[in-house]
């Protein structure tokens, strides 16, 4: 695997000073998801996001991968300040920092697997031409999917479409992985696949932060938080599983 | 071959119900618009062409009788171009089924000596013995009668008498007898005593060396007047002319709502595609926010949808193109009939058809690429969360909660859908009625 070639200017890869981020209801009111959060990842860490519907959670993995921007208060990731870049420059730089791994997979249908994790790469445009397709099946082949590469998602099963996706997730090297409910879809026996799988990638360098429901993921995660209504109410270290 | 080219094929595969649609659409919507600009751009060259070789008089006078000797003193007044003595008779002839149908009967005289107001016969000589009646091309339907067989002609005496028919001419002059209802006879004064007409010629067809307008030409013809009325040659009647087909203003205004219908016609197809492309790309938007998430740029997506559908532009116009020109030739073929002119020249201006292949190209691509360029610039969030349908606001909202229809719920559902985007249920409309409008246009004309 290789390893991320993200330079960033602090120790911290990712950085969180007092976020707030709020939506718009329909009756001109506003909903704060997010209110004031302060949150400090060290590269290499593995982070669990517990909480329950509605206590900001996605919100959180939304700024981180800048797919959202903050109401106020500073985000910072991979050594950029995501409120100063453009759409464009965000895109670019989301798909050269960061996988993003979905509850519902959402693998491009029209697409195999292997061209699923190619397309990434040509987006972004980071890995040489002539690298991606090896990078593609090696990708895959780390996430036991080597006989699949030519077949459509439709095809596979609920866990082998969410092993592609984190294969997708990979496909530009990134230094920051990030998954909303990745074993929300699936069943207890794939979902420890699955499981297995993120934590290998702390071994490859990746720093994870997992939103989810699931104990068992949960209790890989070198350190939980906890949030609620929009705050953090708990942020503990998971000493045995760091160990 | 690159990923995002197999993406787009695989796009095309999946979508190739509503890409067959919009296809349909946009070359039924261009070959509308190029028939009707082809067919216009033609007939109003040629019509005016084949008028102009009918060499046209621009003014007659009525005489009691024309003697040579006035043609010369008539000829030799300047700006007068050329001069022919002929007269004019109403009558009856029979068609062969025994119907009775009214005549123009020229007498003119000599058929290989014209000078104004010509007719011709198109590859064929004229008769070698003026004796017999040449009928005009467009009433041999009416007629059902061959070249030389016999004529049944009413005399002024009210007498039946029998001519041989000489042939068919073609006088691009005047209307269709099948559209007048009239047949048009010339004979030459050999041949007038034969059907009770005298052979004397009484008018006097004038053709001017420089035409001007219509108030110009009756200012000549009352110089004209005077200066026959000072050599003691008074005229009856003096007629300045419009020298123009008897048809031309009405073709003219028909080509032209044509036109405006087809435009209308094709611009809605280009909505209607638009239409199709923008829910096209509302389903597609979650797609939209997968890739975003994957690092695509707005242009980066916009381009993969544009590379779908701009070279389904360029199939729908290589399409279009043939069927334009075919359908325009056979809207002038149609009216060549209907007008009875002479097309000498079926090709359409290059200027016309580069016109044709930017509009037919630029419009549909820059309707369909609003949808694509706004669903291509959503955030990546609002891609990722997109809801799908969204219930109505405002009146529309407040209209929908009226519309209730009695029995099952799903047609309640049904109408209240068509309703939630009035803007699109208006162009749909517009289409279809601009769409039933040409088809009646065409169709009554």
């Amino acid at each position: 695997m290789i390893a991320p070639t993200v330079a960033t200017d602090d120790a911290d890869l990712i950085r969180l000073e007092e976020a707030t981020k709020s939506f718009g209801s329909r009756g001109g009111q506003l909903f704060p998801a997010l209110r004031g959060i302060s949150l400090r990842v060290a590269p290499g860490d593995f982070l669990a996001v517990l909480g329950k519907s509605g206590s900001g959670k996605s919100t959180l993995l939304n700024l981180i991968a800048g797919i959202d921007r903050p109401t106020s208060g500073e985000v910072r990731a991979a050594g950029e300040d995501l409120s100063r870049l453009g759409e464009n420059r965000m895109a670019l730089w989301r798909g050269r920092n960061v996988g993003v791994v979905f509850q519902f997979f959402q693998l491009l249908p029209t697409l195999t697997v292997e061209e699923n994790i190619l397309l990434a790469m040509d987006f972004v445009g980071k890995i040489p031409r002539v690298d991606r397709r090896p990078r593609a099946r090696q990708l895959l082949e780390l996430v036991g999917l080597s006989d699949q590469a030519a077949k459509l998602p439709s095809t596979l099963s609920g866990g082998q479409q969410q092993r592609a996706a984190i294969a997708r997730s990979l496909a530009n090297d990134p230094p920051i992985v990030l998954a909303d409910e990745p074993t929300g879809n699936l069943d207890s026996e794939t979902s420890a696949a699955v499981v297995e799988l993120f934590h290998g990638l702390i071994g490859e360098g990746k720093t994870l932060l997992i939103v989810t429901h699931d104990n068992n993921l949960a209790s890989r995660a070198h350190r939980v938080i906890q949030l609620r209504d929009g705050l953090i109410v708990a942020d503990e270290m998971n000493h045995s599983a760091r160990g | 071959m690159n990923t995002r080219w197999r993406k787009i094929t695989g796009d095309f595969r999946q979508h190739r119900l509503q890409i067959f649609l919009i296809a349909a659409i946009l070359v039924l919507g261009s070959a509308g618009v190029m028939t009707a600009l082809n067919a216009r751009s033609i007939l109003a060259r040629e019509i005016e062409k084949s008028y102009r070789r009918a060499n046209g008089a621009d003014i007659i006078l009525w005489f009691d009788k024309v003697e040579p000797k006035l043609v010369d003193l008539v000829r030799s007044r300047p700006g007068v171009a050329e001069v022919e003595a002929r007269s004019t008779a109403f009558t009856r002839v029979a068609g062969k089924s025994g119907k009775w149908f009214p005549m123009r009967l020229t007498v003119l005289p000599d058929f290989a000596q014209q000078k104004v107001n010509l007719i011709h016969r198109d590859a064929t000589a004229w008769p070698a013995v003026n004796d017999g009646i040449l009928i005009e091309q467009s009433g041999m339907s009416l007629l059902g009668i061959g070249e030389n067989e016999p004529v049944r002609v009413r005399t002024p005496a009210v007498v039946v008498v029998t001519i041989p028919l000489g042939g068919f001419v073609h006088d691009p002059a005047v209307a269709p007898s099948t559209q007048d209802r009239m047949i048009y006879g010339y004979i030459t004064p050999t041949a007038a005593p034969s059907l009770g007409q005298n052979a004397e010629l009484d008018q006097l067809l004038v053709k001017l060396s420089v035409r001007g307008s219509l108030s110009d030409v009756a200012e000549f013809a009352d110089d004209l007047n005077g200066w026959l009325k000072g050599r003691n040659l008074v005229p009856l009647r003096v007629d300045a002319l419009n020298n123009t087909h008897p048809h031309a203003a009405l073709m003219t205004a028909m080509l032209r709502v044509l036109e405006v219908l087809a435009g209308l016609a094709f611009v809605c197809s280009a909505t209607l595609a638009a239409c199709v492309i923008s829910l096209w790309m509302r389903r597609e938007v979650r797609q939209v926010g997968i890739m975003k998430t994957l690092g695509a740029r707005s242009s980066q997506v916009a381009g993969q949808y544009l590379a779908l559908v701009a070279p389904l532009v360029l199939v729908t116009i290589a399409l279009a193109f043939p069927i334009g020109t075919a359908l325009g030739r056979w809207v002038v073929k149609y009216h060549e009939t209907m007008l009875n002119i002479d097309i000498a020249d079926w090709s359409v201006p290059r200027s016309l058809v580069f016109q044709e292949l930017i509009f037919a190209l630029g419009v549909p691509l820059l309707a369909m690429a609003l949808p694509i360029v706004r669903a291509a610039r959503i955030s990546p969030r609002q891609a990722i969360q997109d809801p799908g349908i969204v219930a109505p606001r405002g009146p529309i909202a407040f209209t929908s909660r009226l519309i209730k229809l009695p029995g099952n719920r799903r047609w309640s559902f049904a109408l209240r859908n068509s309703f939630r985007r009035p803007w699109r249920l208006a162009l749909t409309l517009l289409a279809l009625s601009a769409g039933g409008a040409l088809f009646l246009t065409t169709h009554n004309n």
